[in-house]
């Protein structure tokens, strides 16, 4: 596009756009508007907040049914005993040697 | 019976004294370039009507933000911009290029017909393209600033552009408008 034909199109465009004439800005409508889209958010955000806590209330019943799987511990002194059986096998016979 | 001008100023008080500090003086400044802003992307003027407010209410929810922003106007035209689209996505509107402005037309009858042929020719564009013919000869913004507004990079706004201008020089309404 050529600059004069930039330029025409600026003016045109300008000449369309300012020809229209707005009404008075209707304020009161524009905050009912904005109390409209700030209840609809917080009505997202609670029902959001509703179905997380429906769907964690219903994953919990239905875990109710079943035995929670327990793991039984061995005694402290148990564990502590396998713990220091298997650090004495993890030692390398060559370590055990002695300097010849 | 009150005056507009006292129900103007009642519901700027209200606004005021509910943290809104200036929101009524900015709607107010905004108001008029907004109704334009939103004539050019949707051809309508009471569909731009609706948009400017969507737009300014919009505002208004975030107003700490947008006050406290850099620059609120481009917040504000971005605002417009994505609720046209999102519009225009939701309804499929079909459009049909709007009248021109009836009220007050000034100047000779084929400056009306020029400026309908414009329309015209503005809305065989795509949605893309229209706005950025419109944030660039109306606003007068530049490519990084029509990429910020309409979430791209300056590259596919000059590609756009190009697209754009390319149609307009093509269309048939522009054409029979400079053979006038």
């Amino acid at each position: 596009m050529t600059a004069t034909e930039d330029r025409e199109l600026r003016r045109a465009l300008r000449g369309t756009l300012q020809s229209v004439q707005p009404p008075p800005v209707p304020l009161e409508t524009i905050i009912r508007r904005s109390n409209r889209i700030r209840l609809r958010r917080a009505g997202a955000v609670v029902a959001t907040l509703g179905l997380a806590g429906v769907i964690a209330v219903a994953s919990l019943a239905s875990r109710g049914g079943q035995q929670p799987e327990v793991r039984r511990r061995a005694p402290a002194w148990r564990h502590s005993a396998a713990t220091q059986s298997s650090a004495r096998a993890a030692v390398s016979p060559l370590s055990m040697q002695r300097p010849t | 019976m009150t005056e507009p001008r006292d129900e103007l100023a009642a519901v700027t008080d209200i606004i005021d004294t509910d943290g809104g500090e200036d929101f009524g003086a900015f709607a107010a400044s905004r108001w008029p370039g907004l109704v334009r802003l939103a004539f050019g992307l949707t051809g309508d003027r009471w569909l731009a009507e609706d948009l400017a407010q969507t737009a300014l209410a919009r505002a208004y929810v975030a107003w700490r933000r947008v006050s406290q922003a850099d620059d609120p106007d481009a917040y504000l035209r971005r605002i417009l911009v994505n609720a046209s689209h999102r519009r225009f996505r939701r309804r499929r509107v079909t459009e049909q290029p709007g009248d021109p402005p009836e009220t007050p037309v000034e100047g000779p009858a084929d400056l009306v017909g020029d400026r309908a042929a414009l329309l015209a020719a503005l809305h065989e564009l795509p949605l893309r393209q229209r706005a950025v013919i419109v944030l660039r000869y109306w606003e007068d913004l530049t490519d990084a600033q029509i990429a910020a507004t309409l979430g791209c990079s300056p590259g596919t706004v000059r590609s756009q552009l190009s697209r754009a201008l390319a149609k307009l020089r093509d269309s048939p309404a522009l054409g029979e408008g400079d053979n006038r």
